[in-house]
């Protein structure tokens, strides 16, 4: 209980001590949040913090009186992924609370074997929280990575070449989600843009799998059955040789690089490309 | 029951623009297919124009039947173009592996006219 009486009596001392602390560590941490914001969040820590051991129990943080005090670390460690907190200056939140902590407990329990047994206890609990915090970090900041890669992957541009005449340049890796989207896109491009040739430019991609490839033979021939002829342009060696050894028949014409696409569509479309005699 | 598929059929020069209304359930694709096969005979045809853009879902029996139309109308010496498919309809319909694969194909109405008439200028 000394602790808890102790946060209860010195709350604004401890959070003063606690933030030079962070400010010592990890000075960028006020370069990514305002200081406002870290009070707050301190704050809101210590009231957590006292009330979750107010219960008597220092060792176990799956109780459920620990869950309130969990939920708001987590919350915290998903807005510090967002604002770009390296793992570090995640964690030193947590860990310089301790040090804090430690200071007044010095002050507070004159006995030195008390203080000692009472700053193990915290110490041990701190420690297992700031643990939390970083998984909790980590897992939000994975996700949040992911997340942006595939928002880059995802998003398949168009390019309008020509009136009826329009090309995606795919890049990255494509898999079968990926190709359902474009599938998608492709097709709603075409009713859009009135394409007669769409030109789907591989170039950039480095590698495809069966799945894939399955999935873009019914690109292609769904854009046939609406009047639209598909035509693949730079097929890279491996991904030819990869499309061989599967025995796959990619169903539409393939030509070697975009220009030569381009020349193609243009014949289809009844356009001629000439030299102005100057 | 009704008698008549629910499509709107005109002609145009010696074209038939077929446009069904709606979603056929079978018994209505067939009428379809007689109710426009039946037109052929009753004057000079050179040429059906299907426009499914109002349908919305096209089924294994439907698609079934555009590749019949096709292939009757083949036979009394009709062409027959597709135009409008919607995306999902497309997509729906390759998944389900119908191919139409006898059927011209094309983009909008403007397209199937001028393939019409380059077939009649051959």
């Amino acid at each position: 209980m000394i602790t808890a009486n102790l946060l209860e009596k010195k709350e604004a001392q401890v959070l003063e001590t606690w933030k030079k602390s962070v400010r010592a560590l990890a000075g960028r941490t006020f370069e990514l949040m305002t200081a406002d914001q870290f009070d707050e969040q301190a704050r809101s820590f210590v009231t957590e913090f006292r009330t979750a051991i107010s219960s008597g129990n220092y060792e176990d943080i799956t109780q459920p009186e620990y869950e309130s005090l969990l939920q708001m670390l987590e919350g915290v460690s998903a807005s510090r992924a967002e604002q770009g907190f390296t793992p570090k200056e995640a964690a030193v939140f947590i860990m310089s609370f301790k040090e804090a902590l430690n200071t007044y407990l010095q002050e507070e329990i004159k006995d030195p074997r008390k203080m000692h047994a009472e700053a193990v206890i915290t110490g041990n609990l701190i420690d297992q929280l700031a643990l939390h915090t970083l998984e909790a970090f980590v897992a939000s900041r994975e996700k949040m990575l992911k997340e942006r890669a595939m928002a880059l992957e995802f998003s398949n541009p168009m390019i309008m070449v020509w009136d009826n005449l329009i090309a995606f340049p795919l890049q990255g890796i494509l898999d079968t989600d990926r190709m359902g989207k474009f599938t998608m896109d492709m097709l709603n491009a075409i009713v859009n843009h009135q394409a007669r040739v769409v030109i789907v430019d591989l170039t950039a991609i480095p590698t495809m799998d069966t799945a894939t490839c399955n999935r873009m033979i019914q690109a292609i021939e769904a854009a046939r059955l609406m009047g639209s002829e598909a035509i693949i342009t730079g097929i890279s060696a491996s991904v030819a040789s990869i499309i061989v050894q599967l025995g796959i028949d990619l169903k539409a014409r393939t030509l070697r690089e975009l220009r030569e696409g381009i020349e193609y569509a243009f014949k289809v479309l009844n356009l001629k490309i000439i030299k102005e005699v100057s | 029951m009704e008698r008549h598929s629910r499509a709107s059929i005109l002609k145009v020069e010696n074209l038939l623009l077929a446009t069904p209304e709606e979603a056929m359930h079978d018994l209505a694709a067939i009428r379809f297919k007689d109710d426009l096969l039946r037109r052929v005979k009753e004057s000079i045809i050179t040429g059906f124009i299907i426009d499914l853009s109002r349908i919305d879902v096209v089924d294994s029996f439907m698609g079934r039947t555009i590749g019949e139309i096709a292939e009757s109308a083949s036979l009394l010496g009709v062409e027959v173009v597709v135009i409008g498919l919607r995306p999902e309809v497309a997509i729906t319909m390759i998944e389900m592996g119908i191919s139409l694969g006898e059927v011209h194909t094309l983009l909008n109405l403007d397209l199937a006219l001028d393939f019409f008439r380059s077939q009649r200028s051959r």
